[in-house]
């Protein structure tokens, strides 16, 4: 068990300008999981692969536990990893498979044996040991591949998109599976996805990465209450936030036909004459008074409980889109305008220029504070 | 009736061209090859009287023959390493991402494409043990001659002048010619363990060595079999590269049973040939045959 | 870090170039000695001392050039005749092996396909035979149809390799699409399956262009004699003089045109010659 520590760990691939991960700081407490999530080449894949050892790092250092292993060989590191396409050895069996690295360290063949009966039991694979991973399912092999991590006990478990190769169902399942056994066995696990419900739901904590850099670290409470930047608050929530360049006004923004009010302290930080207002799709509700956007129906998505409402606007000559959750039992009808406000204090505010959050106390989000954006919080604890 | 046509008909137009071609001058020809290695027709002079497997038992009888028998394993054995060990290592070579690959691919693969003939010209004098008068004394010529100037006098010999290894001097230009090809099958199998498998070994604690040991090498063994057959099925047909480098095909030192029995063929002693001909099918299907039986056998599970 | 990866290049650098010497020396040596005067053949020297044309001379217009042109006349004829018709045949077997089931497929594809093991020389003694009572003995038929045998076996398994991996219902989604069968076959099938065809015709042309063992059993004259066959039947401008320069240019003229192919085309015919042994 250990902890992980990225400190300015950059990766600038031979030939191009840009890094592929830029000046990464992370600090990962032992026994944590964590999650690297951002849209395919933010660079979440990158800094899993330096901290295997599998890519050079140019600059700054990596460590686990107190040693450095910047540029110790992927072998030495005492880590495991679990592939997208599981990496499973062919030509060996389940058994084999999940033996090889205690074999190579030169465990004694009954302890192997133990181990790896011991894994697989926890995993269920106790009837496939001696099958060819050719002859297993999908699942079967996803948990070989976990097993094959698990036997060795490592200090710290990587995950690369361990998931996206099974079906939804099996992923719901075998998302919650992996995330109950690594605390169960408390090793410290850095875990990379390009789905952020699989974020959400798994991480202790979560790092947001866009174009090699670190966006945000933490709870995904925090994440979804407060995100720090336009990017996150777009990226965390499903269907994605709502943001809207509005005009400030005396006092608040001009969201359509009525004003936001908005502490003046806090439209003292933009910049320029407008600022980006935030506004989940759960915390926009209908101004029956027409006071409020005026939004065009484009599509309802009925889901029973509830329903999908997506619209369009317009104004200052551009077009928004605009998705709305609704009670399930009445709908606005698609063709029809509708008008909408924010539920008062639910509301994100973005320096439009910057892209960043306004103010450390924004409304809607009253106790939360910037403080513990990049501390570890407990093993084993949730934030929810 | 109508229906068996109907599945049958369309495949039926199309490979029966091939398939009456193929059973009359080849499967016919070799029932006739049969037939006449069991006549005496030992002479130009036509004559059919059958006589069984007499002709085979005093082939085998021969110690000529058993020589050849003999010259033909050792250049078996000697071309198989020879081509796998150099395939291997060129196409080790070749698997790192390193830049040129194109173009390296085709000077491996030159040699091969080089008709056994026209390479055999420049074999023959390579591998040429004559020593030369020349003003000055004597001269060594080919390879013998290389192998003085750069220092390395002592490895000079009799290449294939020699009864008992000689042979194994003719595996040299077979070599040359094809660890090209098997080069580019371990390329191809090389190419078809993925990355991410490396990775996971490494992962796992494999040393470069233990990698290959315990991760590449028992993914290759297929594509090895491959080779192996391929090349060894080979070696026993192997006829054109020798005469090309040893002209007069009755040469005792390089006699394997192809050459012995084009000897037999020109001498007009067609019964011996047919048997020795037979003898060489026999001896490539033992090879070949257990091959196809355990791929298929693999193929089906 | 750095110092070792200029290391590993030099290391690589020293390796490719013995490779190189590996592979071409033999091939350079023949260019060489084509190019030399046949007093020099036995000076023991690698490269000639004054470069002369006078062995290609010989084979092309000179006292040899009967015996060279009409068998490379014979050879190119010979083997390109036999590669069409090959390709042709093995293109509908391969069709019908990709396409088609058909009860006992794999027997026949089996069979078909041992005759590419057997050794040549084991059905030399009845082919010489048979093709003396019929008349085919040191015709042009009479080295096709065993060139056939050669090549057809190869070409159908490189064929039907092809054939497999293209998507057929390209074939029905040209339909959907508004074409007839028949545009539906021109338009989306033989544009995919063009490469393989090709790539077998070089594999089949490189194969009977090799040929040596039918080339000096079936043939005795000018009539039907092809290259590599005609080589062994050089002699030096007189009995005292070696032939080994006029056979060295000969090699080199008919080692060109297969190297030329072969460089050009070496990814097709890598693939081509590797599918069928490379699939565990």
């Amino acid at each position: 068990m250990a902890t992980v520590t990225f400190d300015h760990a950059s990766r600038l691939y031979p030939g191009t300008e840009k890094p592929a991960v830029d000046g990464l700081n992370l600090e990962i407490a032992d026994g944590e999981f964590l999650v690297l999530v951002g849209p395919s080449g933010c660079g979440k894949s990158t800094s899993l692969r330096m901290l295997a050892g599998l890519e050079d790092v140019n600059a700054g250092r990596i460590l686990i536990g107190d040693r450095d292993v910047t540029d110790v060989p992927p072998k030495d590191r005492d880590i495991a990893m679990v592939f997208q396409n599981y990496a499973l050895y062919p030509h060996m069996s389940v058994a084999d498979n999940m033996g090889f690295a205690l074999k190579i360290a030169g465990v004694s063949k009954e302890e192997r044996a133990e181990r790896v009966r011991e894994a697989a039991k926890l995993l269920d694979l106790e009837e496939y040991l001696d099958r060819k991973p050719k002859a297993l399912s999908g699942g079967q092999r996803q948990r070989v591949a976990m097993g094959r991590a698990i036997v060795r006990n490592p200090q710290v478990f990587l995950m690369d998109e361990p998931l996206s190769n099974l079906d939804a169902k099996l992923r719901v399942q075998t998302r919650t599976q992996i995330a109950s056994l690594t605390r169960r066995l408390g090793v410290t696990t850095v875990y990379v996805t390009h789905d952020q419900v699989e974020a959400m739901t798994m991480g202790d904590r979560v790092a947001v990465l866009k174009d090699g850099v670190l966006q945000q670290v933490d709870t995904p409470r925090a994440l979804y209450d407060r995100p720090a930047n336009v990017f996150v608050a777009g990226f965390i929530g499903s269907p994605a936030m709502n943001l809207l360049e509005l005009p400030v006004t005396d006092g608040g923004v001009q969201f359509g036909g009525m004003t936001y009010p908005v502490p003046r302290d806090l439209l003292g930080e933009a910049h320029g004459s407008t600022v980006t207002l935030g506004v989940r799709p759960e915390d926009l509700e209908r101004a029956e008074d027409n006071h409020g956007l005026a939004v065009f129906v484009d599509v309802v998505e009925e889901l029973g409980a509830d329903a999908y409402v997506y619209g369009h606007t317009e104004f200052d000559g551009k077009r928004y889109e605009i998705t709305g959750r609704v009670d399930g039992r009445t709908p606005p009808v698609a063709g029809s305008t509708v008008y909408v406000r924010p539920k008062e204090g639910h509301v994100h505010l973005f320096d439009t220029q910057t892209g960043l959050r306004l103010g450390e106390h924004a409304p809607g989000t009253p106790e939360a504070s910037v403080e513990d954006l990049n501390v570890p919080v407990e093993a084993g604890k949730t934030a929810d | 009736m109508f229906k068996k046509v109907k599945t049958w008909g369309p495949a039926l137009a199309l490979i029966s061209p091939t398939l009456v071609l193929l059973a009359v001058f080849v499967y016919a020809l070799i029932a006739e090859n049969v037939r006449i290695s069991m006549t005496n027709q030992h002479t130009a002079r036509p004559s059919s009287d059958f006589v069984g497997m007499e002709n085979y038992f005093r082939l085998f009888g021969d110690a000529d023959f058993q020589h050849a028998l003999r010259n033909l394993l050792l250049l078996t054995v000697v071309f198989l390493a020879g081509t796998l060990i150099f395939g291997f290592l060129w196409a080790w070579i070749l698997e790192r991402p390193a830049f040129g690959e194109g173009f390296f691919r085709s000077v491996y693969l030159f040699p091969m494409a080089v008709s056994f003939i026209a390479s055999g010209v420049v074999w023959r004098w390579l591998l040429s043990s004559l020593q030369t008068d020349q003003s000055g004394g004597e001269r060594t010529t080919g390879l013998n001659r290389l192998l003085d100037s750069v220092g390395l006098g002592f490895l000079q010999n009799s290449w294939w002048s020699d009864p008992n290894w000689g042979i194994a001097a003719i595996a040299v230009p077979a070599i040359w010619q094809l660890s090209g090809y098997v080069m580019a099958l371990f390329l191809a199998g090389f190419r078809g363990i993925p990355e991410e498998l490396r990775e996971a070994a490494r992962i796992d604690g494999c040393s470069e060595w233990k990698l290959y040991r315990y991760v590449i090498f028992p993914q290759l063994s297929p594509v090895m079999l491959s080779a192996v057959i391929i090349i060894g099925h080979m070696s026993l047909k192997l006829f054109d590269l020798i005469r090309a480098i040893v002209p007069d095909a009755n040469t005792y030192d390089i006699q394997v049973p192809a050459t012995m029995m084009w000897v037999k063929y020109i001498g007009s002693d067609y019964a011996d040939s047919a048997a020795i001909g037979t003898i060489m099918l026999v001896l490539v299907a033992l090879v070949v045959v257990p091959y196809l039986v355990y791929t298929s056998r693999q193929e089906k599970r | 870090m750095k110092a070792s990866r200029t290391k590993e290049r030099v290391t690589w650098i020293i390796i490719s170039v013995l490779v190189l010497l590996y592979a071409l020396f033999p091939v350079v040596s023949i260019m060489a000695t084509s190019f030399k005067l046949p007093s020099e053949l036995t000076s023991g020297k690698f490269l000639p001392s004054s470069w002369t044309g006078s062995n290609y001379e010989q084979i092309l217009v000179g006292s040899a050039q009967d015996l060279f042109l009409s068998s490379l006349r014979n050879s190119i004829g010979i083997a390109l005749i036999a590669t069409f018709i090959a390709v042709v045949l093995a293109t509908l077997c391969a069709y019908a092996i990709a396409r088609l089931d058909f009860p006992g497929k794999k027997v026949i594809l089996t069979t078909a396909l041992a005759v590419s093991i057997f050794p040549v020389i084991s059905i030399v003694t009845p082919l010489f035979n048979l093709w003396r009572n019929i008349g085919l003995y040191d015709t042009w038929p009479g080295l096709i149809i065993p060139y056939l045998s050669l090549t057809l076996p190869i070409s159908i398994w490189t064929l039907a390799a092809f054939f497999r991996q293209i998507p057929w219902e390209l074939e029905q989604a040209a339909q959907v699409d508004g074409a007839t069968t028949w545009q539906a076959f021109r338009k989306a099938i033989v544009p995919l399956a063009a490469p393989g065809v090709f790539t077998t015709a070089i594999i089949a042309f490189f194969i009977a262009w090799n040929d040596f063992v039918y080339g000096i059993s079936l043939t005795s004259t000018e009539a039907a004699r092809p290259v590599p066959a005609a080589l062994a039947f050089f002699t030096g401008a007189s009995q005292f003089e070696s032939p080994v320069g006029a056979i060295s240019a000969a090699a080199i003229i008919v080692t060109i045109p297969i190297v030329l192919l072969v460089l050009l085309f070496q990814r097709q015919i890598v693939s081509g010659l590797t599918q069928g042994a490379v699939k565990g």
